[in-house]
């Protein structure tokens, strides 16, 4: 005892000097955990017979034996509805139902009598003992039966998580996919299917998709994580549906086409709601999907399989707004979820999974759903082929009662290729209409009579901000691809040892690759010097029969002008790639000292190592991950729990930095025009392109980074309030360490931090500006979050299931980015504390995550069939900081304020400094629901929904750089009021 | 309980402030230019794009030497003050109520507008170098790491350059370039620990600093400009290499906030009874405009003794040539005013000078040359001596400037 102590001691104290990566091997089953007792004397009953049945346990029933103090575990169950029978010599056994929940353990007491004389009959009565005692875990599962029976803005396992308490959505609305879990920032999650590590090894994002009514259950893990998951944020664990001895077919349809959304041609202030008297047209937004799911059995008992296909089209489109006042093209997206699982048990010793999933996807028009929309001409849009697949094979191999051993083996590839919209069709023209009455402005395209020219430089006016021509640095020819390669054995194992353990070691290791290709391009920036709106401030120089006068073949001063200090930043043509490998070791013990007290020790190291192009180790990090809980049964009934947790997570694998010190080709070259007096007449670029800034192969890496880690300390109670149904309160403070990032080392900027100066290590030669990045993990790049959770979970009864969470959070520190990929600065690092010194200052405050309230209830009823489904939500707006222009860099990335506030009317006194966020949002989404198997015995469901109930139109962003525009709502709203219908059938 | 006070106590509670940076004598970075009136933007400034703007320094001649100055137009207030009265004949002495800073022992007041202050020169606190602060242990400056210096006090400033813009509406401010220096003594305080006026005060309070008296005020023209602006000496252009724009620049605090000021030295100041217009009411208060106030050592016999103390600035005389001269080979020959500014401008006084003042009285003067015989720069005279001596019947007076000629 006391060895352990020390030990345990040692490890925590070493741990706090590890430097410290992120990935995790999925549960994706559920375990038993009961007790059998004496009816009258309560005592317990060794060597009971257990027998545990179900229809998702493929392989028969599995049998076990009580201890000698009556308890019992039956593990690695597949999620779902089993029957356990418990008798002693086959004498009056006992039968119970319970409901298994993958990642957790059902408690389950069953009290036996020897002299029962009445006849036993099945208690219908499921049991979901929705407390955890041996768990210190946060978070909840997410189970299809209850999934199915609300209305959920989009049909997306990640949009699903945002449900569950201490899940922040970065764009304060139920529906982004992109989510940080308890202050990480959203490169910190982790995402499972069946077991497989879906997550992006650059982006950090969810990579692949998954067929949303082919997911059996989802839990989502917000904190207090056991050694096997090693995540600086969440965990989304999907498991999908599996087969079975019965033929089940599962097929739907859902549509909501635009006729069923409400208007929502809305003013561009915050407080503008909808334009009741505008003539101009709807935006569209509709979806349709199509959903085909068969699963049965190939061997009866051995061999099962689930095969499923989801088509999806959608189409969303913003309000007209300015600058530029006229509708931009829809957004539009086909998405193809293809997915195969099969389950064989040859024995009832073994079991394998085979699960394969891909997710091809074509998506246009992509700007149009975000900030950019009303910035944006259609010319300079972009589309995206993407999409991949993965296959994960599961062995599990169930030894004896106390041992069984997993193998987790998968491979997933993943591509994006984004290109000009021009690459796939061409683009709409009818904004450029001089008689399309939504043109007021009288926009034509004077470039190109066709519209579109798909190798155009992008154009980027910063006078008013708006995109001409091929959107930023979208390539004609780009390409990413990733590839994971996981192999994870874990072993389990029972036993007593001054109590009872059960415990499991485990050994993950990772394998990344990630490519990337690209041809030449060229995006610029217009110097703009008389301040024209529109393309009347464009250079033109690349364009002859605009440049030049028609008739004399010379140069137009107006163009001249219009050129003078444009910005046109090549990019030259780049292959790159990165690989990284990490290996991680764990071991968890659940160890019940007593029946008060249960302690949950456990530990892992993980190592991993990344290398770039040039063969160069970007990253050589390791680190310890101490984990230790407890719980206390307070009241000895395990209906009143206690609990404490703290563990350190450690990321150690994290291709993001890799992919940043590539190789020299991936930046920029600037160039600045002026005019050349000398030059030929009528040549196009009658002019000199003067070389200003070079970003190339300035970065630096830092040999001993430290490892990136979370720390997180937990405090709970929880009490089962009546049967199936538990309240909670908990206490977290998490800190989030040495984040990624790039600490620019190079330029000397002027107080103000507007303008470079001067170089600290030199500049190039030709006085040219540059910027040299060290790639490291800053002591001072860390995240705070401290919160306070009230939960109610309840399923009183298989017709209700009912969660609601309150959250009260604070988010702050100055960890807003991540290698220039979270915060809302550019690529070069402006959103980070660390690109310019003179920024560091503002870094402080609230991060732009931080929600301070969150209230999430989602409910449902069903009686006879009939079903009604509510999904509520409030939720305080996010911070948001007020831009200035930085002169050096041509864009509003600079801050005057601390993170979260604008300094108000009085632009020059520091404590007239104001809190900027975005307005909160409330929205209520409803789902009725018939199953008509009452009248006509087949399942046919027939499902109705509305989505945002209260037609809130609230802004979930806005304009945030000085000017005109500033806090205008001109990008993104809410979807409006809309109805879904479905039509569902079962087999 | 408010969620704004329920936020403070817990955080209080877990003994951290998401605003650690914000308490005490916080250096707020730099003022925010865009309420500047625009000639302290600098050329091609932009309210909404601080840094976009450059002050360029206009190539000038003193006695002979090359030289330059920064130069910044009068006030609306003070330009409206000008008339064709307080125009008088050079190189006589320059006055007029543009200039005039006080009257009867009190502000000059504008005319018909009771209250408002024509020229406006608001409280600087400036630190005597040689009485040093306290720097951190250690402290090294760096360039890199460091926006201001933590081994020295700048200044501490208690007005910014401001206006209010109406669209449609021509710009109109009243800031002008002067502050009423006051000398301030703050030796073994920690450097840069005054950042605001009022922190300074209630230091003053505690005796912690030392401020001298009004009677030592001096009037120094330290216009404030947009920090972030480029600021180049003659010879240097912007984009050019080795060119960053950050020479001439001084710092100081503003509430807080980093300002950058340029140095433009003392503005002498002449102190006068002045007469009134109304014989019948010698000594009005405040003096009648428009007037021509004389100073006593011009005042004519026989005139009644004059009773209305005034004090003001006091100008030196910058000269221009009107008539056409040729700028480089193959370009048409300029004329009139844009001749001033173009690198001909002649100076009285160096800024070394006793004659020195950061104002000017901007003479044209016409050598005869026209554009078809026009002058090459070459030709011009390159001192004040020899164009009164050589042109005094064609100088014409044409106008105030802020002519700084920064160290």
């Amino acid at each position: 005892m006391n060895a352990t102590i020390r030990f345990l001691c040692i490890v925590v104290s070493l741990s706090i000097w590890a430097p410290r990566a992120a990935y995790a091997v999925g549960e994706i089953n559920g375990r038993i955990k009961g007790t059998v007792r004496e009816q009258t004397t309560k005592a317990p009953i060794a060597n009971a017979d257990i027998t545990v049945s179900g229809s998702a346990l493929i392989g028969g029933p599995r049998t076990s034996q009580a201890n000698d103090d009556g308890t019992f575990d039956i593990v690695e169950l597949p999620p779902g509805a089993y029957d356990v029978e418990v008798s002693f010599g086959g004498v009056n056994p006992v039968h119970r139902r319970i409901i298994v929940r993958q990642g957790e353990a059902a408690p389950l007491d069953v009290l036996w009598s020897a002299v029962l004389q009445e006849v036993q009959t099945y208690r219908i009565t499921e049991e979901l003992r929705l407390i955890r005692p041996d768990s210190m875990q946060s978070g909840t599962v997410l189970d299809a039966n209850a999934e199915a029976r609300l209305a959920l803005p989009q049909r997306q396992y990640q949009t699903a998580a945002v449900q569950v308490a201490g899940v922040t959505d970065g764009g304060g609305k139920l529906a982004n996919g992109v989510f940080n879990v308890k202050g990480a920032n959203r490169l910190s999650n982790r995402f499972l299917v069946d077991g497989m590590d879906v997550t992006d090894s650059v982006s950090n994002n969810f990579s692949n998709h998954v067929n949303f009514d082919a997911i059996n259950s989802l839990e989502v893990l917000t904190g207090g994580m056991e050694a096997q998951y090693n995540s600086l944020g969440g965990v989304v664990n999907v498991n999908t549906a599996t087969g079975s001895d019965k033929l089940h077919i599962d097929t739907s349809f859902y549509l909501a086409p635009s006729a069923l959304y409400a208007a929502a041609q809305t003013g561009p202030n915050v407080f503008d709601q909808d334009r009741p008297f505008s003539m101009d047209p709807q935006p569209v937004s509709q979806t349709y999907t199509a959903n085909l799911t068969v699963s049965g059995p190939l061997i009866k008992g051995k061999l099962w399989y689930s095969l499923s296909l989801e088509y999806d089209y959608r189409q969303t489109q913003v309000s007209i707004n300015p600058p530029l006042n006229f509708q931009h093209p829809a957004y539009r997206e086909h998405d193809f979820y293809p997915r195969l699982k099969i389950t064989y048990a040859p024995t009832y010793k073994h079991r394998l999974t085979l699960s394969a999933n891909a997710d091809p996807a074509l998506r246009f028009n992509w700007l149009q759903q975000g900030a950019s929309a009303n910035y944006t001409m259609p010319n300079a849009d972009y589309g995206q082929r993407q999409g991949g697949a993965f296959a994960v094979m599961q062995w599990d191999y169930f030894i004896s009662q106390k041992l069984n051993t997993n193998v987790q083996a998968g491979f997933n590839y993943n591509t994006v290729a984004p290109a000009p919209m021009g690459v796939f069709s061409r683009p709409d023209k009818l904004p450029f209409d001089p008689n399309n009455p939504n043109n007021p402005l009288g926009y034509t395209l004077s470039a190109d009579a066709s519209g579109y020219n798909a190798a155009r430089a992008g154009h980027y006016n910063n006078f008013d901000r708006t995109y001409w021509y091929n959107y930023g640095s979208q390539f004609a020819n780009y390409k990413e691809n990733t590839y994971t390669a996981q192999l994870d054995p874990s072993v389990s194992l029972r036993g007593k040892l001054w109590g009872e353990h059960d415990a499991k070691f485990g050994w993950q290791n990772r394998f990344v690759y990630h490519r990337k290709t690209s041809e030449a391009s060229s995006f610029w920036k217009d110097g703009d010097p008389n301040n024209l709106p529109g393309e009347k401030g464009l250079c033109q120089a690349d364009n002859p029969a605009v440049f030049n006068d028609p008739v004399t073949g010379q140069p137009i001063q107006s163009q001249i002008d219009n050129c003078r200090g444009t910005i046109r930043t090549d990019y030259a043509a780049f292959k790159n790639h990165q690989w990284g490998f990490g290996s991680g070791i764990y071991a968890q013990d659940r160890w019940r000292v007593n029946k008060y007290l249960m302690v949950l020790p456990g530990i892992r190291f993980d190592w991993g190592i990344t290398k770039n192009s040039v063969g160069q180790t970007v990253s050589n990090i390791w680190g310890i991950g101490p984990r230790i809980g407890a719980t206390v049964n307070v009241t000895g009934d395990d209906k009143t729990l206690f609990g404490v947790f703290y563990g350190r997570a450690n990321d150690t694998l994290n291709l993001l930095a890799a992919s940043r010190v590539a190789d020299p080709y991936v930046s920029g070259t600037n160039y600045q025009w002026s005019f050349s007096p000398t030059a030929v007449a009528g040549q196009a670029r009658q002019g000199l392109w003067n070389l200003t800034r070079t970003t190339g192969p300035s970065y630096q890496i830092d040999t001993h980074a430290s490892t990136p880690h979370a720390d997180e300390f937990d405090a709970r109670l929880m009490r089962e309030l009546f049967h199936n149904s538990v309240a909670g309160v908990s206490y977290t403070y998490k800190r989030i360490s040495n984040i990624w990032d790039q600490v620019e080392i190079n330029q000397l900027w002027d107080p103000s931090g507007t303008r470079v100066i001067g170089y600290a290590n030199g500049g190039p030669p030709n006085g040219a500006l540059a910027t040299k990045y060290l790639v490291t993990t800053p002591n001072q790049n860390y995240r705070i979050y401290q919160s306070i959770d009230f939960t109610l979970e309840a399923r009183p009864s298989t017709h209700w299931d009912f969660y609601a969470a309150y959250t009260l959070s604070w988010l702050y520190g100055p960890g807003a980015d991540e290698l220039g990929t979270v915060s809302a600065g550019t690529s070069n690092g402006a959103g980070s504390p660390f690109y310019n010194p003179r920024q560091t200052k503002y870094f402080d405050g609230y991060l732009p995550e931080d929600q301070r309230h969150a209230l999430k209830i989602h409910t449902s009823y069903e009686w006879k069939g009939l079903s009604l489904g509510a999904n509520f939500a409030y939720l305080s707006g996010t911070p948001l900081t007020k831009l200035y222009w930085n002169q050096t860099d041509a864009s509003y990335s600079n801050k005057r304020t601390p993170m979260g506030t604008e300094p108000g009317s009085a632009i020059n006194d520091p404590y007239a400094t104001t809190n900027f966020r975005l307005p909160d949002t409330i929205e209520l989404d409803l789902r009725v629901m018939y199953d008509a198997y009452g009248l006509i015995h087949q399942h046919v469901v027939l499902i109705a929904d509305v989505v945002n109930v209260f037609d809130a139109l609230t802004p979930t962003q806005l304009t945030v750089s000085d000017g005109t525009a500033f806090g205008l709502a001109n990008s993104s709203r809410m979807l409006p009021l809309h109805a879904q219908f479905a039509l569902r059938y079962q087999y | 309980m408010k969620p704004r006070l329920l936020t403070s106590v817990v955080l209080l509670a877990a003994g951290c402030s998401p605003y650690q940076n914000w308490t005490g004598e916080f250096n707020a970075g730099a003022v925010n230019p865009a309420n500047f009136p625009s000639p302290y933007l600098g050329t091609g400034g932009n309210r909404s794009q601080p840094g976009k703007g450059v002050f360029i320094e206009i190539r000038a001649f003193v006695g002979g030497a090359e030289a330059g100055y920064f130069s910044f137009p009068l006030s609306t207030q003070q330009s409206n003050l000008l008339n064709a009265n307080n125009a008088v004949t050079p190189p006589l002495t320059h006055s007029g109520d543009p200039l005039r800073l006080e009257e009867n022992g009190a502000r000059y007041i504008v005319p018909g507008t009771p209250g408002t202050v024509a020229t406006p020169t608001p409280t600087a606190y400036r630190f005597d170098s040689n009485e040093s602060c306290m720097a951190p242990h250690g402290y090294m400056y760096d360039p890199y790491r460091d926006d201001v210096r933590l081994d020295q006090q700048y200044p501490v400033f208690s007005a910014l350059p401001n206006e209010t813009l109406t669209p449609g509406v021509p710009e109109s401010y009243a800031y002008v370039p002067i502050v009423a220096a006051l000398n301030s003594h703050a030796a073994g305080q920690a450097c840069q620990a005054f950042k605001s006026e009022p922190t300074l005060l209630a230091a003053k309070a505690k005796n912690q600093v030392q401020v001298d008296a009004a009677a030592q005020t001096a009037y120094l023209a330290w216009p404030i400009i947009d920090v972030s602006a480029g600021v180049y000496r003659v010879g240097q252009t912007p984009n050019s290499p080795g060119n960053n724009g950050w020479t001439a620049q001084r710092l100081g605090w503003y509430d807080h906030y980093i300002v950058a000021y340029l140095d433009g030295g003392a503005i002498p100041t002449i102190g006068y009874n002045a007469l009134s217009c109304d014989p019948k009411n010698p000594n009005p208060s405040p003096s009648p405009s428009p007037c021509l106030e004389v100073p006593a050592s011009l005042q004519k016999p026989n005139y009644p003794t004059p009773a209305l103390p005034i004090t003001e600035m006091v100008a030196q005389n910058l000269y221009y040539p009107t008539s056409a001269v040729l700028p480089a080979a193959g370009k048409s020959a300029t004329t009139g005013a844009a001749n001033q500014g173009a690198g001909w401008d002649v100076l009285e006084h160096a800024r070394a000078e006793a004659g020195y003042s950061p104002i000017c009285a901007v003479y044209s003067y016409d050598t005869g040359a026209t554009a078809m015989m026009p002058d090459i720069p070459q030709s011009l005279p390159t001192d004040a001596a020899t164009i009164v001596s050589k042109f005094s019947k064609t100088l014409k007076f044409q106008k105030f400037i802020y002519c700084l000629q920064v160290l």
